[in-house]
């Protein structure tokens, strides 16, 4: 690894790639594949979702088709025969996708397929054990045992020749990345009235400036770009953060990979631990709830945790996290755009040109931001386009990105040895950013969520939640005595913030 | 020698390999269901099950019982509930 923090793209795995152009060659071009095959696929999607669905509240017609192996205690085996059928699916669309992806760059499709079967398999293997009952309530995701699977084979055995040409890490995490832009809808950013907002917009973009900065400044991390990916997934939303802030600074794989574990472990931690500190304080529902979402990474284990208070703290967590989730577009443009213009620039030449910036810049992040802004403006403009933008990212392109991530993950493990990450646990300086970062974080939301669910809107805030529940279904899916509509919001911003139809 | 010395070195790779596997094996069909058998975090358990709460989660999309309707999450009802 480079000791110079302007030096973190000389080895990255997400490398700066020849200058695009309108060519056969630049169309060829890693990120402009990426936007190709996530883009068709979004294309696809909102077409089938269109013509069978538009105007209707049937669910999508990919709903029955893909899907990922079920839930299972302590056999896997019906868990694996009953998804049979649904995860053929994914492995159709992903082998045309990036088989026509491979035959474009004038690479052979036939090794491909070959390959891509292998880590298709282990991709299912990585779901089918997070989906164990344990293991899924502890929020322990694919990401996680998909890496854990390669690196046993490629510590062990190595990473068989007849899989390389299936190894495409990148191409499958950006193109997951630009699916994943259609779920960040730029409306929802609205959706929580201002409590929320000034937790989820103000506190996160702090702690992540002021981490970056503290690892780069007092820690001195040697790279550049493990910094941001741990103060992004710490700060911002836990896997899915540390995905497109890593495809955005260009990362190390195994930097990417490190981040991720250790968000993880902590995620476990913190889910168990933030409902006993909540009480322990004796905070409010709300305000425990607000707090809880801020901080706890992962988007789950978020939710998990406020239903081990109550409802309300449950919503608010959930609501918070979901402002958080939608700043990760901000956070992957932003980052990309600091990224080529600071931290990769000569310290010592002079302010880098538009044309240079340009030629650095990761192209794939724009594929993101125009799949978020058209997802937005269907949901928007759309008669029937909020309902067709939900029904299409839920019952289809979430479970598709799903598989990309995982397909990356699987590829991260056969391409890396365990001794790669040593380095990073020598000193402890990316753990000592984690827990330095995350303690900020508790502090500042803690702070931030008092003030506004707990001082400044709480009478609000208490009223609405004491109204009965109206046309909007509070009813868990399995309660059977209905419970007041828990809200977050006064009256009046409920009824502000409503998402036109 | 070289080609015995391979050949050793492989059968030692494919032997971890497979005490790997067999140690995951136990791992998820004995050990982690027992551990999910355990009072406290049985509870858990069933309380994110009785919530519909899928805690594997990466995103709010994710979230498939949860419904973003007026401006906030919602629970969805029982009728329009998505299945797992």
């Amino acid at each position: 690894m480079s000791q110079n923090p302007h030096d973190s793209t000389a080895s990255s795995d997400f490398p700066q790639a020849p200058e695009i152009s309108i060519s056969p060659q630049g169309l060829r071009h890693e990120d402009i594949l990426a936007i190709l095959v996530g883009g068709g696929v979004l294309l696809l999607a909102f077409i089938c979702g269109w013509v069978s669905i538009l105007g209707t509240d049937d669910p999508h017609p990919w709903k029955s088709l893909f899907g990922k192996p079920g839930s299972w205690v302590s056999n896997p085996i019906p868990a694996i025969t009953k998804s049979f059928s649904v995860i053929i699916m994914p492995f159709v669309l992903s082998l045309l996708a990036f088989g026509a992806a491979q035959k474009f760059r004038g690479h052979c499709a036939k090794r491909f397929a070959v390959g891509f079967a292998g880590v298709f398999v282990l991709a299912t293997v990585a779901f089918l054990m997070s989906s164990q009952e344990t293991v899924k309530h502890f929020n322990l995701e694919y990401a996680l045992w998909a890496l854990l699977l390669g690196l046993i084979i490629s510590n062990t055995i190595g990473a068989p020749k007849w899989m390389q040409p299936a190894l495409l890490t990148e191409l499958f995490v950006k193109s997951g990345l630009v699916i994943l832009g259609a779920e960040v809808l730029l409306h929802r950013l609205l959706a929580l009235g201002l409590p929320g907002i000034c937790v989820a917009w103000v506190v996160t973009p702090i702690v992540l400036i002021t981490t970056y900065w503290f690892g780069q400044k007092v820690l001195k991390i040697p790279s550049a770009s493990l910094n941001m990916v741990i103060s992004a997934d710490m700060s911002v939303c836990g896997v899915s953060a540390a995905i497109a802030t890593a495809a955005s600074c260009k990362a190390k794989k195994e930097e990417l990979s490190f981040a991720i574990g250790l968000s993880l472990i902590f995620t476990v931690i913190m889910m168990v631990a933030m409902p006993f500190a909540v009480k322990m304080l004796g905070l409010s529902s709300t305000v425990g709830g607000a707090w809880i979402g801020g901080t706890i990474d992962s988007t789950g284990a978020v939710v998990a945790a406020g239903a081990a208070l109550d409802r309300v703290a449950e919503e608010t967590a959930a609501t918070v996290k979901m402002i958080q989730n939608i700043l990760i577009g901000v956070t992957a443009f932003g980052v990309a755009v600091y990224w080529v213009t600071f931290v990769e620039r000569d310290p010592n030449g002079a302010r880098p040109q538009v044309s240079e910036i340009w030629s650095r810049f990761p192209k794939f992040v724009l594929g993101f931001a125009a799949a978020s802004i058209a997802a937005t403006l269907v949901s928007r403009l759309v008669a029937g386009g909020d309902e067709l933008v939900d029904a299409t990212v839920s019952g289809a392109t979430t479970t598709v990105r799903s598989w990309f991530f995982c397909f990356a993950f699987v590829c991260i493990g056969l391409q890396t040895r365990f001794a790669d990450y040593a380095e990073y646990l020598v000193g402890g300086k990316p753990v000592a950013l984690y827990l330095c970062g995350q303690a900020l974080n508790l502090i500042l939301t803690l702070a931030m969520a008092q003030l506004m669910f707990g001082v400044l809107f709480a009478e609000s805030i208490e009223n609405a939640n004491q109204e009965p529940a109206g046309n909007v279904a509070t009813q868990s899916p399995t309660k059977a005595t209905p419970e007041p509509t828990p809200s977050i919001l006064p009256e009046k911003e409920l009824v502000e913030s409503a998402v036109p139809k | 020698m070289t080609k015995s010395n391979d050949l050793l070195q492989r059968r030692r790779a494919y032997g971890v390999l497979g005490v790997a596997i067999a140690g995951l094996l136990i791992a998820w069909t004995i050990v982690l269901p027992w551990v999910g058998q355990q009072k406290s975090i049985r509870t858990m358990i069933d309380r994110n099950e009785s919530h519909g709460i899928d805690p594997t989660a990466m995103f709010y999309t994710e979230l498939t019982n949860m419904s973003v309707q007026n401006g906030t999450l919602r629970r969805i009802p029982n009728d329009q509930s998505i299945e797992q």
